[in-house]
C-alpha cells in the first residue's frame, strides 16, 4: 500500500542509511523526521483523491503528530527549522554562521 | 502561501565532486521535464480546477515538486564543489561555467535557460490534467536517462526515490482524471460557459 512501498523501505534500509546519515544523534533525529514527514506527506496526496478513507487519515494525524514532536526535540538541540521558531535572544539564529542550511555538503556550513 | 521548513525532503549527501554528472542532472532543474516547470505547471493550473479536491491535489503535488526542486538544487550544488578548472574544461561544464561559474541556473543540459513555454495551463481541467500525467511520464523518462548515464551511487539514490514519486504522482493523477471525469458524466457541469457555448461545450 502506500506508506509501506515508499522508497524508505524498499530498498536494503540499513546500508542507504549509512550512506545517507552521518552516525550522530542529529543525523539521527534528521533521518526520523524526513521518514515520518516524508510519509505525511505521501498520505496526505493519496487522501487529495481518496478524502473518504478512515485509514489513511488516522495515521495522517498520527504522523504529524509525531514529526510535530520531532521537529520540537530538534528545534531545541540544534536551532530552529523555522525561521518563527528562532528563539528570542540574538543572535538571529534562522541566519546564524553556526547552523547548516540543508545542502550544504558533508563538514560544510 | 508557503512555509519553509530548513530540511531536504530526502537527504542529499554526495561525496564525489562530479561536473559533468551536474550537466545531466541540471536538466531536472531548469528544463523542460525538471521539477521547475512540474512545480510551476501545477500551482498556475490549480487556480481554475473546478473542485477543491483537485485544488487540493495540484497544490499539495505542487509544493512537493518545489521540494524536489531544492533537492536537485542541491545535488549540482554538491557536484560542483571542490572542482578546478582542468576538470571543468575536461568534463563538458565549460561552457555552463562561462556564465554560471558553479552556481545553480534553471537550465537544460544543453544550456537552453528555463521557459514557462515547457508548461501548459489551458483552463481546461480535462486538458490540464491530462498535461500533468505525460509530464510526470516525461519526467521519469528523464530520471531513467540520468541513471543510465550515473555511477555514482550517492546521486543515483536520491534520484531512484524521485523517479518514485514521479510514479505515485502519475498514480494521483490518474485517479484525479477518473473521478473528474465520472462528475462530469453526471451533469457535465464542470466545463465552463455552457451557456457561452451556445449550448454546446464539449
Amino acid at each position: 500500500m502506500y506508506y509501506p512501498n515508499t522508497p524508505y523501505c524498499i530498498d536494503n534500509m540499513t546500508e542507504n542509511i549509512a550512506r545517507r546519515y552521518n552516525n550522530n544523534s542529529k543525523d539521527e533525529l534528521m533521518c526520523q523526521i524526513q521518514q515520518a514527514s516524508f510519509a505525511a506527506y505521501d498520505l496526505q496526496l493519496y487522501l487529495d483523491t481518496h478524502p473518504d478513507c478512515a485509514e489513511a487519515l488516522e495515521l495522517y494525524t498520527k504522523l504529524n503528530a509525531t514529526v510535530a514532536s520531532l521537529k520540537q526535540d530538534y528545534e531545541n538541540a540544534y536551532g530552529p527549522l523555522r525561521a518563527a521558531n528562532s528563539p528570542c535572544d540574538t543572535p538571529f539564529k534562522w541566519a546564524d554562521t553556526c547552523y547548516e542550511w540543508p545542502w550544504a555538503k558533508n563538514k560544510e556550513v | 502561501m508557503w512555509e519553509y521548513d530548513r530540511k531536504l525532503m530526502y537527504p542529499v549527501k554526495i561525496k564525489n565532486p562530479n561536473p559533468q554528472l551536474a550537466r545531466y542532472v541540471i536538466s531536472q532543474y531548469g528544463g523542460p521535464d525538471g521539477e521547475l516547470s512540474a512545480s510551476l505547471r501545477y500551482l498556475s493550473q490549480r487556480y481554475t480546477m473546478p473542485d477543491n479536491q483537485l485544488r487540493g491535489l495540484l497544490t499539495d503535488i505542487g509544493t512537493e515538486e518545489l521540494a524536489h526542486l531544492e533537492m536537485v538544487g542541491a545535488i549540482v550544488y554538491q557536484l560542483t564543489r571542490g572542482i578546478d578548472v582542468p576538470a571543468v574544461k575536461e568534463s563538458g561544464f565549460d561552457n555552463y561555467f562561462m556564465n554560471h561559474t558553479t552556481g545553480v541556473y534553471p537550465a537544460n543540459t544543453s544550456g537552453e535557460p528555463f521557459t514557462a513555454a515547457y508548461i501548459a495551463v489551458t483552463g481546461d481541467p480535462v486538458a490540464d490534467l491530462n498535461e500533468d500525467l505525460a509530464a510526470e511520464q516525461k519526467a521519469r523518462a528523464t530520471y531513467n536517462n540520468i541513471l543510465r548515464m550515473s555511477d555514482d551511487p550517492d546521486v543515483n539514490d536520491v534520484i531512484k526515490f524521485l523517479r518514485e514519486r514521479e510514479i505515485v504522482h502519475y498514480q494521483r493523477f490518474g485517479e484525479a482524471v477518473t473521478q473528474l471525469q465520472d462528475k462530469l458524466t453526471e451533469k457535465n457541469k464542470f466545463y465552463m460557459g455552457k451557456d457561452n457555448c451556445n449550448g454546446r461545450c464539449n
